[in-house]
């Protein structure tokens, strides 16, 4: 009884975010302090200077990728929204695409002997590719366009959230009696407030841009020279030049990173008062509508191609240039992964699973327990801010650091913990509008009816909100799913995510397999989130 | 001018909601539609707005200053509208609402806006964020909106039926007072008896 | 029935099944991005288990990720409980290890250490360091040149003939970014190519005079040779794995390898095209052994210890060195072995690969030199 008093003293949640809060310090602390030692000025100014390159390059193509995302994703929105007989429900399923077969897909379609060289083959009949001369700027462009379409997917499902609170239509209307035009009422009114209302999810993914090595390991040599990618040759490296790079590429990531955070925050301040105040398309009749209508039309082409190519790459038997389908065909790719690997398929699945629901059930329990303390959400929200800013291959440098500082804990609580700490401040911010959106009329009502707190939860808020709890269920066991970093810094290959494996097949020769492998990677989060889809479809009928 | 011929608005069970009205609203003269809760007094509106419901079946024709407008969007009719709730833009204060709602030909209009605001006794308001305001202030900014939009015809969706008897008063005779001085053919929608008895006309459903 | 016999038979009987019953795990970390590795290790385990071993391969990225688990193990004392107990090592990263007292050793004093080359010096002196018992030679390797034969009538076998090739043929040709272990492995060949008195790389860095002329040569070749490379030189792939899709796509015609039956592997597995092959400097190429240890803190020495001999008979070498299996070179001396252990070498030919022994090996320059070409290179090109 005492245990259960314990844990419905409105303390408890409070003492488990003031342990997060703790640990996340340590981390951060931890990390600074190895570079304190080990770091002196003069050395991390020349290792500034000649990384300026790739620092310019790095903050330039994040930035860029980010903006042109949100722009993008802005535009297919507004057509969603408008079409609602559209079926958004593709997007869960371009959300749950892995990264790596994404990445596998881009860099078979732009690469010099890829798929529109091989097209361009046909026509212009050369039988060999033509040599590469492609300069920086192709390589740029190729990522900014790739993480950009990447990211839209998901900024177009929380963007539709937040259409629909914005009353748009109303908005619509209201300009139009004013006499301006449609493209006034969304450019004047509806951008700057959804601009406003998407903080968070441009966040997560401006983040991500920072700390994201997939891209370049696979995109390869067409990948321009970043410094994602250096931190991670740094840890891997025996060249001392390169290993005390690490602690320079540690402060430049942060700094770079908090920078881009700040420049994009304030081009959104800047953007919403210009928007707001701007005249320039009261009177333009353009409809943009079309314009969201390709973009959709473009992003589920690009997505349907990236996933041929994957497929084709996994049972290739031979697919040399100019043969736009390989010729031959095997299934050793697949067999290969499923007789060596569906142990640890198993095992990441069920770690991914426990991790989430974990993430879920504590969630859940800190904001019920501390309902009536309204500083929750901003505790929550400062805590996710602050995991989510940092790059995630630096706090899990920081990670590794502490582990070894503080030695009570097995490898695999850290493995788990660095998985549960990354997809905490998704957990929450999807919570966050969860709970808002439920009426609290129905709990209010079931108070004066005398039904206790307990079980007010478990009849009437939870069959309410099990279709949402179901969703934060099915995006956290995805980003989970997907993770890799955990298993190359934290545990440094001990102990490994599926993932893991299909990354390291990419370092060998074996293509078809190690498409395969992102390709049944693919399975557990896409059905998942299906199913969760479906289900809360047939629900709402 | 605004001249309603015919209108016939049918409901999705093919019901009449309006039933072949006729009108004509000159310039300067106001017209009070009143009418039931639900006979379609703001369907009727909206429509000569140009806004339709889906599964609503319209004709008639539409014709303002001599030009028939019925087959335009809204924002080419020239038909102004205070709606019954009608939105302030949340993400502008009201001087940035005065200022998007002035006319597209109009230049340099912030003097102007706050010379309105001034007139209207409202000048304490310029720089308040309008999720601020009361509900009195927020129907008086509604319609400085509208009167530095200077409608040729302007439509009003009962505006006073979210406010309090006491604050009703104050801000329906800043209403009339400002919407006379306006000079625009004007049709206002009200169920209250109270608000007709000054006006030129009665159309009643 | 005899009561002393009896309890002799139980004794036995019980002592059997304890062996038996006991089995040791013993935790390999080796690079597992290969799939024919992949199964090879395999099937080296299945193997192990008649001797109750089992033989788990732990399939990392680089072994920089095991070093640092011994190194945080060291730094906090974990002297007996470590979670490595074999490591497949090459040079740079063994100097690493010997210099902090990471491994164990002495660990060739295991029965088919006789089988090991003797006089083979390369398969001694890891990157200019005496090994000292400390890893134990496992394969070899050597660099060549595989090639398009369709696109290469006359593949370089010189230092001259390739800066020929790569000026006609534009963009044909790279080398992966330095520090990766093949590209500066490509470097150090070019450095034997271009220096006078070959015995200097055999000596510390630090003896070659202040400038260093044989990598101020180098570094002036690598500049004339870089405006034709692919991609005009601006960007290198990062492995050489990343370079076989591109032999195979044409966009290069010649790319560089450290495992001579790398062709005909690739072609086997439909990586390659069939016109695939082989080339390598006449004079002599690099040859590199890779090695395999125990760290210090592994709680299955024994057990280890028994692997690395299995993996050294000339039973698993010749699996090994199997162009249909792995194709990695044998470390072993065919003179020390009997007529049936001989035989099981047999040489398998291929038309995609050099005959054995054909280009002379050249021993590794000391470890320094790697350094010093990747800090040059970096300050050139970076």
């Amino acid at each position: 009884m005492n245990g259960l008093k314990h844990l419905i003293n409105q303390n408890t949640p409070l003492l488990i975010i003031f342990l997060l809060f703790g640990i996340i310090f340590l981390i951060i602390g931890n990390i600074f302090y190895e570079l304190i030692i080990q770091l002196t000025i003069r050395s991390f100014s020349n290792d500034f200077i000649n990384l300026l390159p790739s620092i310019s390059i790095t903050l330039m193509n994040n930035l860029f990728s980010v903006i042109c995302a949100i722009l993008i994703a802005f535009f297919i929105t507004n057509y969603l929204y408008k079409k609602s007989s559209a079926n958004s429900s593709f997007l869960i399923i371009l959300i749950s695409f892995p990264h790596i077969s994404y990445c596998i897909g881009i860099t078979y379609l732009f690469a010099t002997s890829g798929l529109f060289a091989r097209l361009f083959a046909i026509f212009y009949g050369n039988e060999i590719p033509f040599t590469s001369s492609s300069g920086d700027g192709l390589a740029n462009f190729i990522y900014i366009l790739s993480l950009a379409l990447r990211e839209v997917p998901f900024l177009v499902l929380i963007g539709l959230s937040v259409w629909n609170k914005i009353n748009s239509n109303q908005i619509q209307q209201q300009v139009s009696v004013l006499g301006h035009s449609e493209l006034s009422a969304l450019m004047n009114c509806i951008f700057p407030l959804w601009l406003k209302s998407m903080g968070l999810p441009i966040l997560i993914i401006i983040a991500f841009s920072f700390s994201n090595y997939e891209f370049s390991l696979i995109l390869g040599p067409q990948f321009p020279d970043m410094i994602n990618v250096k931190i991670i040759e740094s840890w891997y490296s025996s060249n001392r030049e390169l290993t005390k790079l690490l602690n320079s590429l540690i402060i430049i990531t942060v700094l770079i990173s908090s920078f881009a955070i700040l420049i994009l925050f304030y081009l959104r301040k800047v953007t919403i008062i210009y928007l707001k105040t701007t005249r320039l398309f009261i009177s333009i009749n353009y409809n943009l509508y079309l314009l969201g209508k390709y973009l959709v039309i473009l992003l589920i082409t690009l997505f349907i191609v990236i996933f041929l190519i994957t497929f084709f790459l996994s049972i290739n038997n031979s697919w040399f240039f100019p043969s736009i389908i390989p010729v031959t065909f095997t299934l050793k790719g697949w067999t290969y992964m499923i007789d060596n690997y569906a142990e640890l398929f198993l095992n990441s699945i069920l770690i991914s699973s426990v991790i989430s629901i974990s993430s879920l059930i504590l969630m859940t329990y800190i904001i019920e327990i501390s309902l009536k303390n309204n500083k929750i959400f901003r505790i929550l929200l400062l805590l996710s801010f602050i995991i989510l800013v940092m790059p995630q291959n630096i706090m899990l440098i920081g990670i590794s650091g502490l582990m070894t500082r503080l030695s009570i804990f097995s490898i695999e609580i850290w493995f788990y913990f660095s998985l549960f700490i990354y997809i905490f401040p998704y957990t929450y911010f999807m919570m966050k509008q969860t709970y808002e959106d439920f009426n609290p009329q129905y709990i209010d009502n079931a108070n004066v009816l005398g039904i206790s707190k307990i079980k007010s939860f478990f009849y009437i808020k939870l069959p309410l909100m099990i279709n949402d709890f179901l969703l934060i269920f099915g995006v956290s066991f995805s980003v989970c799913f997907y993770q890799f970093l955990q298993g190359i810094i934290v545990t440094k290959g001990e102990k490994l995510l599926f993932n893991n494996e299909v990354l390291i097949l990419f370092s060998g020769e074996s293509i078809n397999t190690a498409s395969a492998g992102s390709l049944l990677n693919f399975i557990p989060a896409g059905l998942l989130l299906i199913f969760i889809f479906i289900k809360s479809r047939y629900a709402r009928m | 001018m605004l001249e309603c011929n015919n209108i016939n608005i049918q409901n999705e069970k093919n019901d009449y909601l309006i039933e072949n009205q006729t009108f004509r609203i000159l310039q300067s003269e106001i017209f009070t539609l009143t009418g039931a809760s639900g006979v379609g007094k703001s369907t009727l509106l909206k429509y000569i707005c140009g806004i339709k419901q889906e599964s609503f079946t319209y004709s008639g024709e539409i014709i303002v200053y001599k030009n028939i407008v019925s087959h335009l969007p809204t924002n080419k009719r020239g038909v102004r509208m205070i709606f019954q709730n009608d939105l302030l833009f949340p993400h502008m204060n009201v001087i940035e609402n005065l200022l998007f709602a002035a006319p597209p030909y109009r230049k340099n209009i912030k003097d102007e806006a706050l010379s309105l605001l001034n007139k209207l006794n409202l000048s304490h308001l310029s720089f308040k964020n309008v999720t601020m305001l009361s509900g009195g202030e927020y129907s008086r900014i509604c319609l400085a909106r509208i009167m530095i939009n200077e409608p040729k015809v302007l439509l009003v969706d009962e505006p006073f039926s979210n406010l309090d008897k006491n604050t009703k008063n104050i801000t329906r005779d800043f209403f009339y007072k400002n919407i006379s001085a306006m000079n625009c053919a004007t049709l206002i929608v009200s169920h209250d008896m109270e608000d007709i008895y000054s006006h030129d006309k009665v159309i009643k459903l | 029935m005899n009561k002393p016999l009896d309890i002799l038979i139980k004794v036995c009987i019980l002592f059997f099944i304890n062996q038996s019953l006991y089995s040791a795990d013993v935790n390999f970390h080796a690079w597992g991005g290969s799939i024919m590795i992949n199964d090879f290790i395999k099937e080296v385990s299945k193997n192990l288990k008649s001797k109750n071993i089992n033989l788990n391969h732990t399939k990392i990225t680089d072994i920089a990720e095991s070093i640092k688990i011994l190194e945080s193990d060291k730094k906090i004392g974990n002297f007996q409980k470590g979670s490595v107990d074999l490591m497949w090592v090459n040079g740079e990263n063994f100097h690493k290890l010997k210099k902090n007292q990471l491994l164990f050793g002495p660990i060739d004093k295991i029965e088919n250490y006789k089988f090991i080359n003797q006089n083979d010096q390369s398969l001694h002196i890891d990157f200019g360091e005496p090994v000292d018992g400390l890893e134990v030679p496992w394969g070899r390797a050597q660099f060549v040149m595989i090639y398009d034969s369709m696109m290469i009538k006359n593949p370089p076998q010189t230092i001259k003939q390739l800066s020929d090739f790569i000026k006609k043929n534009p963009g044909r040709f790279t080398y992966p970014q330095i520090p990766d272990f093949h590209g500066t492995t490509f470097l150090k060949q070019l450095l034997y190519e271009l220096v006078e008195d070959k015995t200097i790389l055999q000596k510390p860095f630090s003896n070659c005079l202040n400038p260093c002329l044989p990598i101020i040569n180098l570094m002036t070749f690598l500049k004339e040779i870089n405006p034709f490379l692919w991609n005009k030189g601006r960007r290198f792939p990062k492995s050489v794995s990343q370079t076989v899709p591109m032999l195979s796509n044409r966009e290069l015609w010649l790319t560089i390898s450290f495992n001579p039956n790398m062709a005909a592997a690739n072609v086997r597995s439909g990586n390659l095209r069939d016109v695939t092959r082989t080339t390598s400097f006449i004079n002599g190429a690099i040859g590199n052994t890779h090695y395999l240890a125990i760290p210090f803190n592994s709680p299955n020495k024994t057990a280890a210890l028994e692997v690395i001999n299995y993996l050294i008979s000339p039973k698993s070498q010749a699996d090994k060195s199997n162009i249909d299996i792995w194709g990695d070179p044998t470390v072993l001396d065919l003179n020390t072995m009997n007529k049936k252990q001989k035989k099981l070498f047999l040489d398998k030919e291929s038309i995609h690969i050099l005959p054995n022994n054909q280009i002379p090996y050249l021993v590794e320059p000391h470890y320094t030199w790697t350094e010093a070409i990747e800090n040059e290179w970096f300050k050139t090109f970076n």
